[in-house]
């Protein structure tokens, strides 16, 4: 069928099974967006107001749904708007194929208008990337993308295509690139073997969960596995959706911000398995001190995190879901009761000295941790929490209690403020009927606030809970920990939010009251339009447990 | 004793598929992973593939870092780390 090189790309996407792009059009991609034009009815286009919105909508979008992300950008600076979001989508493993219109190729290295070479800006932040300059190879080369953006690890990819290829003529025939083998992570069973023998004469074994599970949907086996054998599960950031928080075999959050059982108990594990996660410094703290004790089985389906921080004693490069099926064959029953009670104690005590004193209601003032609190237990841990990037996100993470995958959105890797509202956008886009809760401060809120509007036009209701302390709270605490109380430039002169929600049509609320509290969150959820929140939080507040950087993870402070 | 000879010689070659950028790719991993790039030589074939030969001088740890990272290019076919002695 003959078409033009715009048409292409939009009959790409509907094979490729896109129902929504997120996208900003300009002057290079204008014949993509005429094309669109034409298939408004099949591919639902979701105008941001700016393109690290667009990025960040798609990856809320992905990592909600387990689908391919899309967004749309024009050249030059609509191109490199998007890098924040790409370099996002990387470190945290988002499928995401970024479209973004060139120059035509005849004016490609003449400095022309709108040009930048974002191919080459892109190379060390993008599974793969291509500049496309002849209509005839967008099918193929979009094909190609969407394969890389799924296969083994996800990630990004971007497409760069020349104006003239897409306004140039070809025979249109569209193949989906040939995926790689089923067994191409297979391993033999005397691996698994082996594995299960240590796990069954382990006296003190700790499963590390982390975004792998989820991303192959292993998440019931990870249940099987740790139920059958009685093995303690530790979560990453981006695992803690992966194993339901009132499973009495959970036993907390890893890293800096986590809990303090998990943390601890990682330096007298006998056996560690980790299963779809990378030894992040965040999770890991001093390397030097790092589990030296245990011998620790890593699996994961990117051989290059394989003794990239943290040396295993068993490295299985596979998918998280296989293995875990194969374990499940060999591993026998077990209790671990002296184990599991040790864990028991170290939380009792982070409950008496952290949680308790910070989730009992004062007179005066509201905590971030009482905020989630409260929205854990009035959605019943079911809502998706799209959080921001410092203590609202930490808070976030410490404070809902989730019940199910593809719950917990947030940037971990890169830790982009900015990041919740675009993707909560994205998050309610592919999940109209779950309740979708952006978490964030008032910070990292304004450095994508414009989206509040795109909010509106699609009448999402998307509820924005913005825990204000007029500070930016993380870095607050750093220099009051660590630079002798020098808050240099952390305070922040904020507008009216209340007064902003309105003027972009959401419906707002303000509270400072612990009283109100509770009647503002149960008017946000019952809202059935976007709700806008301000919770007006402690100044002052520190999140704790914290492992100070070069700290091991048994170093972990509970103030 | 300087950086150099400080370390041991390795020659990395690398098979790709002769494409745009692929040098860009790979040099683009060995400055992020400071290995510094001593001597290399490239050859295109009739087969459309180009044969790297890289010179390097650095420890081995290093070494088995970037060539994880060099295999996750999508454009490269082969790694090898071809000798290893003290220079």
């Amino acid at each position: 069928m003959k078409m033009t090189g715009a048409q292409a790309i939009i009959e790409s996407l509907i094979q490729e099974g896109i129902e929504v792009v997120f996208g900003y059009p300009g002057g290079t991609i204008l014949p993509t967006y005429d094309a669109l034009f034409e298939k408004k009815d099949k591919i639902h286009h979701v105008l941001v107001r700016h393109e690290q919105g667009g990025v960040m909508a798609a990856e809320g979008y992905a990592k909600s749904s387990g689908k391919v992300g899309v967004c749309f950008a024009t050249s030059g600076p609509g191109a490199t708007n998007l890098v924040t979001g790409i370099a996002d989508a990387m470190l945290d493993s988002v499928p995401l194929v970024c479209i973004t219109g060139q120059v035509a190729s005849s004016l490609i290295g003449t400095d022309a208008f709108q040009e930048a070479d974002i191919v080459g800006i892109t190379i060390p932040i993008t599974k793969w990337n291509y500049q496309v300059t002849r209509a005839e190879d967008i099918p193929s080369v979009i094909a190609k993308a969407f394969h890389y953006a799924t296969e083994g690890r996800p990630g990004p990819v971007l497409v760069d295509i020349t104006k003239d290829a897409q306004m140039g003529m070809l025979d249109y025939n569209y193949k989906k690139h040939k995926p790689r083998i089923s067994h191409a992570y297979d391993c033999p069973d005397i691996q698994f073997i082996q594995i299960a023998d240590m796990l069954n004469e382990a006296k003190r074994p700790l499963i590390l969960a982390g975004n792998g599970i989820g991303m192959s949907n292993a998440e019931n086996d990870l249940l099987k596995l740790a139920e059958k054998a009685t093995i303690p599960v530790a979560c990453t950031l981006h695992g803690l959706h992966n194993f339901p928080s009132d499973h009495e075999l959970f036993v907390g959050l890893l890293g800096m911000h986590g809990n303090y059982a998990p943390n601890i108990m990682t330096n007298q594990a006998d056996v560690i398995i980790a299963i779809g996660m990378r030894f992040d410094d965040r999770v890991t703290g001093n390397l030097t001190k790092y589990a030296k004790q245990a011998k620790i089985i890593h699996i994961d389906i990117d051989h290059a995190e394989i003794n990239k921080n943290v040396k295993s004693y068993i490295p299985l490069h596979t998918d998280a879901k296989y293995a875990l099926t194969q374990l499940l064959r060999y591993v026998q029953p077990n209790r671990h009761e002296q184990w599991r009670e040790k864990f028991k104690a170290l939380h009792n005590e982070e409950y008496q000295k952290v949680i308790l004193p910070e989730l009992t209601m004062q007179k005066d003032i509201i905590r971030m941790s009482q905020v989630i609190n409260m929205v854990s237990e009035k959605t019943e841990g079911k809502a998706i929490v799209v959080s921001d990037v410092g203590q609202n996100q930490m808070a976030a993470m410490r404070y809902y209690k989730f019940k199910q995958s593809k719950s917990h959105i947030t940037s971990g890797g890169l830790g982009t403020m900015g990041f919740a509202l675009p993707a909560a956008i994205g998050a309610k886009m592919a999940n109209p009927d779950r309740e979708v809760v952006c978490v964030a401060g008032d910070g990292g809120i304004q450095m994508n606030i414009q989206e509040l509007a795109v909010i509106k036009q699609e009448k999402l209701p998307v509820k924005i809970l913005l825990l204000n302390n007029n500070y930016l709270g993380m870095v607050r605490q750093w220099q009051e920990m660590f630079y002798e109380e020098r808050y240099s430039f952390v305070d922040l002169v904020n507008p009216d939010f209340v007064a902003l929600a309105a003027a972009y049509g959401i419906k707002s609320r303000k509270v400072s009251n612990p009283e109100e509290l509770e009647s503002a969150v149960t008017e946000m959820l019952a809202s059935k339009e976007a709700y806008f929140l301000e919770v007006v939080v402690e100044k002052r507040e520190k999140v704790f447990p914290m492992m100070p950087v070069g700290a091991a993870v048994d170093e972990i402070r509970l103030s | 004793m300087d950086k150099k000879h400080a370390h041991d010689m390795h020659i990395i070659s690398i098979v790709t598929r002769n494409s745009l950028r692929v040098l860009q790719r790979i040099s683009g991993l060995f400055s992020r992973y400071s290995v510094n790039i001593d001597q290399m030589s490239i050859f295109s074939g009739q087969d459309e593939l180009s044969h790297f030969s890289i010179i390097v001088y650095s420890d081995d740890h290093s070494i088995q870092k970037l060539t994880n990272q060099l295999h996750k290019i999508i454009e490269v076919c082969d790694v090898r780390v071809l000798n290893n002695q003290k220079f």
